[in-house]
């Protein structure tokens, strides 16, 4: 008996044992020192933020306090890198960066098709040699110098070349300012002075018929009759209309004077049509009409009209072309046009200073086409579009830049397409396609470095990720705030990020969860149902514990202790059971308060003990039924009558006790 | 030689009372056993079953109940009641028993034998009013 009670004792204590284990593991859940650590408690994917398991609360709060503080700033820090890498990447191609403000010209010129191209090779290979012809120091001859010129090839050269779209007709011009040689010798000075006199005269005639015509038709007071008979008035009227008819004659033949050139106008046309030619930077077709120039004039006056080219001209040139003093035979269009052609060039003060301005030009350019050349072979792909985009603007009619292959322009084209995608991303914050371009940018191009960009590109990228897990982590310590300023920063700083979507998302899915979670939570509260309280503390302790809700805390807990309570008596009553004392264990379950007592387990377990101990349970709800009727001594009856069952019952005893007491008290 | 009658005349004196006393105690034991047997048998025996099922039977009669004394369940010193333990003969039931003071003369062991009359009150109280050890 007393080794039986002895054995009972230590398995009461082994049980208290396990409890008290068990308390404080569910303590240690719904504590608020675990949520430390609330990373831990979740499955931590790699890479994830891992908090310093010994860190206190406190301190991770401050830390994720800074974190979110730190966003602000981190803003300022990522526009001012975003501001530099958008510089750098304007720098290596402007025209990539600003499409829009991008002169047409650098536009048509590198997407002009390939057939283009050949065609213009053509022509301009005609151009050269016709230049070749006319003037000595061509930059386009084999040998340095020729020693004569060959204006009259030339001119062939040039009647063949008004085919070409190319040249707008300039070359017929050209051969129309030489060829107007032959009828431009004749002065007309002299005929315009005669029908400025003549004029004159008939115009004084036409006045006097024409006074004399209005007197003869006044009265004349003594006869009271018209000064002049009809016949004389007829007569007045008559040669009136002749001289009038003369006058408008010799208008007419003045009038045609208009057409008619002399030689200083014929210069200042030649002169103002250079510089126009030169003005559009057609370097050839200017040097090639200077070459003609030459020609037409020769051993003559080489100095460059003030009409003709007013920033350089020669002031003591005079104005050519005033014949006969009148205004009107002035041709004043072509000098406010050559005042316009002349800008943007050079002083130039002679025929001779601007072939050797135009001879430097086409040399320049000939340079910067051999420079791209070779930058092109070596990939420096930034420095051959500023190249090529400076050509454009100071050689745009030059065959160096004309006859550019179309693959070459690809090249560049594709370049040009590179950075501004980049740009685009750049600004669109669309980290991955900068990796991407990044690389293709290092493989096309070898002055452009994307090393920044590409570093550039994952720091952010794996910023807004770490923001995004770190929400997460500030989500489950319950500042809901704090986790959506992370999300949105997040959001904002890789909008088009695949990845941090999907993070982002997940996060907020996390978070309705969470509030999903919550709501069951409500539910097992309000329903008190502590077995899924208990069976889902790893879900709910934490929770519990984050909602800093004390209320909560006490009740969830107060439903954690009656599962507990619950399991306890089941696993007494079961060992009770394996020792041989079914009254002792079905006794055990029916101590468990209400509504424990109706638990399920609970009541299967003590259909199964009653089997067992059929007269103990007879005996104590006879006993308990007396209790309850406030007899307590037939209670006291049977639950001695019970006790001789389940003797180590103190339950019972206790009862008895009590009962006693009560028994005694009526007496 | 003297001393002698006198030694015996105190002996005589001491042997008489001693007889005197057996005498007397036999005598009075005697009568309140034969007193408390024929007060005993008036009365029935207590209704067990009945009073297990709470039939109230017992009102206002005495009975008889032979057991074994089992153990004090509840000592209460104001009353100077004692709520004991009886297993009964028969059935072997334990029936709680309220001895008063005046019930029990002397005082009674574990195991011990014993016929109690006893009135059963409304509210099923045992109460003895007379117990003998058998």
């Amino acid at each position: 008996m007393l080794m039986r009670q002895l054995k009972i004792k230590l398995f009461f204590k082994a049980i208290s044992y396990s409890l008290a284990s068990g308390v404080t593991i569910c303590r240690l859940y719904s504590a608020d020192v675990p949520m430390a650590n609330p990373a831990s408690v979740i499955a931590t994917p790699p890479g994830s933020v891992v908090v310093n398991s010994f860190e206190s609360v406190e301190m991770e709060k401050l830390r994720m306090t800074k974190e979110i503080g730190k966003l602000e700033r981190e803003e300022a820090e990522f526009k001012e890198g975003s501001i530099k890498l958008q510089k750098k990447l304007i720098d290596a191609s402007a025209s990539a960066a600003t499409p829009a403000n991008l002169p047409s010209d650098y536009s048509s010129f590198i997407n002009a098709p390939s057939k283009n191209v050949n065609r213009s090779v053509y022509y301009y290979g005609q151009l050269q040699e016709a230049l070749n012809q006319l003037t000595p120091a061509s930059p386009y001859l084999a040998r340095t110098t020729i020693d004569t010129v060959s204006p009259v090839r030339a001119g062939e050269i040039l009647k063949q070349m008004g085919n070409f779209e190319e040249d707008e007709g300039i070359s017929r011009t050209i051969l129309n300012q030489w060829s107007a040689k032959e009828g431009s010798v004749r002065d007309d000075a002299a005929r315009m002075a005669q029908l400025n006199n003549d004029i004159s005269q008939l115009e004084k005639e036409r006045d006097r018929l024409q006074w004399n015509y209005n007197q003869g038709g006044k009265i004349n007071p003594l006869t009271e009759r018209p000064f002049a008979n009809d016949k004389d008035q007829s007569s007045l009227l008559e040669q009136t209309e002749r001289v009038k008819d003369q006058i408008s004659e010799l208008v007419k033949e003045k009038g045609s004077f208009r057409n008619f050139v002399n030689t200083p106008l014929r210069k200042l046309e030649f002169q103002q049509f250079i510089v126009q030619l030169a003005a559009q930077e057609r370097y050839i077709h200017a040097l090639i009409a200077c070459g003609f120039y030459r020609n037409v004039f020769p051993g003559g006056d080489m100095s460059l009209s003030e009409k003709a080219y007013p920033g350089g001209g020669s002031a003591n040139n005079g104005a050519p072309g005033n014949a006969g003093g009148n205004s009107g035979a002035t041709p004043a269009t072509p000098t406010s046009a050559g005042a316009t052609a002349s800008q943007g060039l050079p002083v130039i003060s002679t025929i001779t200073g601007m072939e050797s301005f135009l001879l430097n030009r086409i040399r320049d350019a000939k340079t910067d086409r051999e420079s791209v050349e070779n930058m092109l072979k070596s990939k420096q792909l930034s420095a051959a579009e500023s190249l090529l985009r400076k050509m454009v603007t100071t050689a745009k009619y030059q065959p160096e830049l004309q006859t550019f292959a179309y693959e070459e322009r690809q090249v560049v084209q594709e370049y040009t397409k590179t950075i501004r995608q980049l740009t685009e991303a750049l600004n669109s914050k669309d980290w991955p396609e900068i990796e991407k371009l990044s690389d293709k940018l290092e493989q096309e191009s070898t002055d452009v470095g994307a090393q920044d960009l590409k570093a550039f590109a994952k720091e952010n990228r794996q910023k807004s990720l770490l923001w995004t897990r770190m929400a997460e982590v500030v989500m489950r310590g319950g500042d809901m705030q704090g986790a959506e300023s992370l999300l949105d920063a997040a959001r904002k700083r890789s909008p088009t990020d695949a990845q941090v979507s999907e993070a982002v998302s997940n996060t907020q899915d996390k978070t309705l969860t969470d509030e999903k979670l919550k709501e069951q939570l409500d539910q097992v509260l309000k329903s008190a149902d502590y077995v899924q309280a208990f069976e889902r503390m790893g879900e709910f302790a934490p929770l519990v514990a984050s909602a800093k809700d004390e209320k909560q805390k006490s009740a969830y807990e107060v439903l954690i202790d009656k599962e507990k309570s619950v399991k306890a008596a089941l696993e007494k009553s079961s060992s009770l059971q394996q020792m041989s004392a079914p009254s002792d264990a079905w006794m055990e379950l029916e101590l468990l308060p209400d509504p424990l007592n109706k638990d399920k387990r609970v009541l299967e377990r003590k259909s199964v003990l009653a089997t067992d101990c059929g007269q103990f349970i007879s005996s104590y709800g006879k006993g308990k039924k007396y209790e309850a009727s406030g007899k307590p001594t037939l209670a006291i009856t049977w639950y001695l009558q019970a006790l001789t069952n389940a003797p180590s019952c103190t339950m019972l005893k206790d009862k008895i006790k009590s009962l006693s007491g009560e028994a005694l008290r009526k007496n | 030689m003297t001393r002698q009658p006198k030694k015996n005349t105190h002996l005589v004196i001491t042997g008489a009372g001693i007889v005197a006393i057996i005498a007397i105690g036999s005598f009075f034991g005697f009568s309140k056993k034969a007193f408390s047997k024929s007060d005993f048998n008036k009365c029935a025996a207590f209704p067990l079953d009945s009073y297990l099922e709470g039939d109230a039977l017992w009102s206002n009669a005495d009975y008889v109940i032979e057991g074994t004394f089992q153990n004090i369940l509840l000592k209460q010193g104001s009353s100077e009641c004692t709520l004991c333990s009886i297993l009964t003969e028969d059935k072997k039931i334990p029936l709680p028993v309220i001895f008063t003071s005046e019930a029990t003369k002397s005082p009674l062991q574990r195991e011990q034998k014993i016929k109690v009359k006893v009135r059963v009150e409304d509210d099923g109280r045992i109460i003895a009013s007379e117990c003998v050890i058998q």
